[in-house]
């Protein structure tokens, strides 16, 4: 038998994980495990620096396993694997430790412990590694029709998009009305084109395009399957179910407006949002007389909702040039926090607004204004003094915030979502647009605020990433099923009975009953393996010798 | 997002491939306590195989528990992935407890009886009744009858207890000749269930008598092929 040659790679992830254990120790103690002929120590794994050495490695030193002690498998795994597979080692031969979520981040303040659990996590991937077999991966079907979720310019543009590359598209809309919230404002900076401009253009070609089908009213009540074969349940007001075939899902749920009522004697009349001032400035007979006071970061970056609007700065700029334009007469007075205006466009029109004659007011969160009947009294930190400015019109910057049902939609699409209930991406640089859910997709506000253009280039990668898996047809999926020893198997059918996708059925054979395992319909969830009571069926690339390896070395220091 | 050092984390693509093997191979190994994280009811990434995965931990508690090891020391928690924050504190909790429950000991006793249990499991008996767990309660058996929590439990119960006393038996029997005296006194039961026990494994083959001490027979393990051919 050949010899069993294993090269630990540890990285140090910059300072994600060299920060906070040590590293060098790490990679001591993993030269001395059994098998283990080279280790070395990479400021980032995943570099070019970092992937070259492991193939270097390879042919120098004759690997037959990699293991590389770094993140999660859920973004590099298949980096690894191709470095693996360029060098000639078959990529299932290659095992992820993961010692920054499983260690350093969480477990900041222990240093030791953490080292030690990290050496623990080493030492059981290794002796997994050595028993690692080689195998091939596996190709499915998938159906080249794609489900969008939230009909607003996000959802639209993708679904026009993918429309257009000549793919099927389910698009699924809670409200009655396809347009979502560009149907509510005004001008949309910074080249101040109209919104309704804007989304009219696109509810036009997406009612013109026969792939789109559209589901209004309906919201998603269940999925099951995976990529290439999702099945949705939607569901409407009066409970009618439709199921929903496709082979990615795009999810542009959006967002609702915070409720403004808490706020500053908010009356809707003269006390409003800035999203209702979207609406009064599209009235050509606005008449306005006296001083309008808008007040930054309502509900927003406090301890209720901790993250910022994004988008309220540029929103409140931009509707102050509209009254200056419109009126000169007109004060207008802008009371913020920090003034987000990146960009040059952006910067631009914050010029354009101080030449206007905008005024802008600085004030901590500790000193908030306060809004009486007739005047806003706001304390100027850096004047240190205070202003009553009186007010014909007071304009709340109140946030845009996740659905109430977003935790409810993360548990039906098994997408997971951040502290503040937005949805989280698999990764912020790597993977901005997918979820670590293999082929689910997340675009415009369900993820973060964001503008309408921001919104749009994101559809448009949604759409790009989404092609992939719809225009090859195709995907690879891991090898990981059923195996059968026939010669134990005694043909009981308990297995047959568990097997939750039918790929298990009874055969007559010339030694009587015997399971059949159908590979295709295989998903490889273990159940069959972990319930035979002859032990015949294990489970590729989780034999239970490989497992239980690692617990055994768990214990072996 | 922070908690503590004491856990060692072991990818499994399903609670469902959590074997019963696996959970006793690590108390025996020295664990302290074995976590098992599957997804919400209903919402199995695999289906149902978080439900197989509940089955063998009621058989896995009902084990703990007859060894004279606390139950606690097996926790399944059910969670979706994107609940980290629940991931936290389950463990928290988990590792609280085990801390206040203390190591696990490692006299002679527990391990004897820490290895019939892995015995147990890995034997038909449990096996199959776990897997058959779910049909019982939806479909009921072979007669239609549908069973309650209850009675599932109570089975489980009764079932985990006879399987292990029977391997702890013959684990003990291996050894040398016993009285059902000297058996009672050293698996800590009643003489009237070791009587009993012996009787029924006499009947089975798996338990033969090999002569006598102080005027009272002594048995020894018989032909036990059957039993142990897939133990590995």
């Amino acid at each position: 038998m050949e010899e069993t040659r294993i090269g630990v790679f540890v990285c140090k992830c910059g300072t994600n994980i060299a920060g906070f254990l040590d590293v060098s120790d790490i990679a001591e103690y993993s030269s001395t495990l059994p098998d283990v002929v080279f280790t070395k120590v990479n400021l980032f794994t995943c570099s070019e620096a970092g992937i070259s050495e492991i193939k270097n490695a390879i042919v120098q030193h004759n690997l037959n396993r990699v293991v590389v002690s770094a993140c999660t498998p859920r973004t590099h795994e298949p980096t690894f694997r191709a470095a693996c597979q360029e060098a000639g080692l078959n990529p299932f031969l290659f095992e992820f430790v993961n010692i920054r979520e499983h260690v350093s981040w969480v477990h900041k303040n222990d240093r030791e412990k953490g080292t030690k659990k990290a050496r623990d996590l080493i030492r059981m991937g290794v002796a997994r590694a050595a028993l690692l077999e080689p195998k091939e991966f596996i190709e499915v079907p998938v159906l080249n029709e794609a489900i969008i979720i939230g009909g607003g310019v996000a959802g639209l543009s993708s679904a026009v998009s993918l429309a257009k590359r000549g793919f099927k598209v389910h698009l699924v809309e809670r409200s009655n009305k396809l347009g979502g919230r560009l149907l509510d404002l005004n001008i949309i900076q910074p080249e101040m084109t109209s919104a309704k401009g804007i989304i009219e253009d696109i509810l036009h070609e997406a009612e013109n395009l026969p792939l789109i089908n559209i589901y209004k009213g309906y919201k998603p009540v269940d999925l099951k399957g995976c990529i290439g074969a999702y099945k949705m349940i939607v569901e409407n007001s009066k409970k009618e179910t439709k199921e929903i075939d496709s082979g990615v899902i795009i999810l542009a749920s959006g967002t609702r407006m915070l409720d403004p009522s808490p706020y500053y004697g908010y009356n809707g009349r003269n006390i409003i949002t800035q999203y209702e001032l979207e609406k009064l400035l599209s009235n050509e007979d606005l008449e306005i007389n006296n001083n309008v006071v808008m007040i930054q970061c309502v509900g927003s970056r406090n301890s209720e909702n901790v993250f910022c609007g994004k988008i309220c700065c540029m929103e409140a700029i931009k509707n102050s040039i509209l009254l200056k334009e419109r009126d000169d007469r007109i004060d207008v007075y802008i009371i913020y926090r920090d003034i987000q205006a990146l960009g040059h466009e952006n910067e631009r029109l914050l010029r354009k607004a101080k030449n206007l004659g905008v005024r802008f007011i600085h004030y901590s969160a500790e000193k908030p204004p306060e809004v009486t009947k007739d005047a806003v009294k706001i304390y100027s930190d850096i004047l240190n003094r205070e202003f009553n400015i009186p007010y014909s019109l007071a304009v709340l910057a109140t946030p845009q915030i996740p659905h109430s049902d977003a935790q409810e939609l993360s548990r039906i699409l098994k997408v997971p979502t951040d502290e503040n209930n937005f949805f989280l991406e698999a990764h912020m640089k790597l993977r901005p647009i997918d979820f670590a859910t293999d082929g689910i997709f997340i675009c415009g506000s369900a993820r973060w605020p964001c503008t309408v253009n921001e919104a749009i280039y994101q559809a448009e990668a949604c759409a790009a990433r989404a092609s992939i898996p719809l225009g090859n047809g195709k995907v690879k999926v891991e090898p990981i099923n059923s195996l059968l020893d026939e010669d134990i198997c005694r043909g009981c059918g308990l297995c047959v009975s568990l097997c939750p996708y039918k790929a298990i059925e009874l055969v007559n054979t010339d030694k009587g009953k015997k399971a059949k395992i159908i590979i295709a319909a295989c998903k490889g969830c273990g159940v069959c393996g972990s319930t035979c009571y002859r032990h015949a069926i294990t489970m590729s690339h989780y034999k239970d010798e490989q497992l239980l390896a690692q617990i055994e070395a768990c214990f072996k220091e | 997002m922070q908690y503590a050092t004491n856990v060692r984390i072991i990818r499994v693509m399903c609670g469902g491939r959590v074997d019963l093997e696996m959970i006793f191979s690590a108390f025996l190994n020295g664990a302290d306590g074995v976590f098992i994280g599957t997804c919400l009811k209903g919402e199995c990434h695999y289906t149902s195989g978080n439900l197989q995965a509940e089955a063998r931990i009621i058989f896995a508690k009902h084990i703990l528990k007859y060894t004279g090891l606390t139950e606690k020391r097996v926790k399944l928690s059910m969670m979706s992935s994107a609940e980290s924050g629940k991931f936290v504190s389950s463990v928290s909790d988990f590792i609280e407890t085990i801390i206040a429950e203390g190591k696990l000991p490692d006299d002679a006793n527990t391990q004897r009886k820490l290895h019939a249990a892995y015995r147990a499991v890995m034997g038909e008996k449990i096996r199959w009744l776990a897997g058959k767990k779910t049909e019982f309660e939806t479909d009921g058996n072979l007669y239609g009858e549908k069973f309650t929590p209850h009675e599932i439990n109570r089975l489980f119960r009764e079932v985990a207890q006879d399987e292990v006393l029977t391997q702890e038996i013959i684990l003990l029997l291996e050894n040398s000749p016993l009285t059902i005296k000297e058996l009672a006194e050293i698996t800590n039961i009643p003489p009237r269930r070791a009587v009993r026990q012996i009787a029924n494994m006499l009947r089975l083959g798996i338990v033969r008598q090999d002569g006598s001490k102080d005027n009272a027979p002594a048995f020894t393990a018989g032909n036990n092929k059957r039993l142990i051919e897939v133990i590995r």
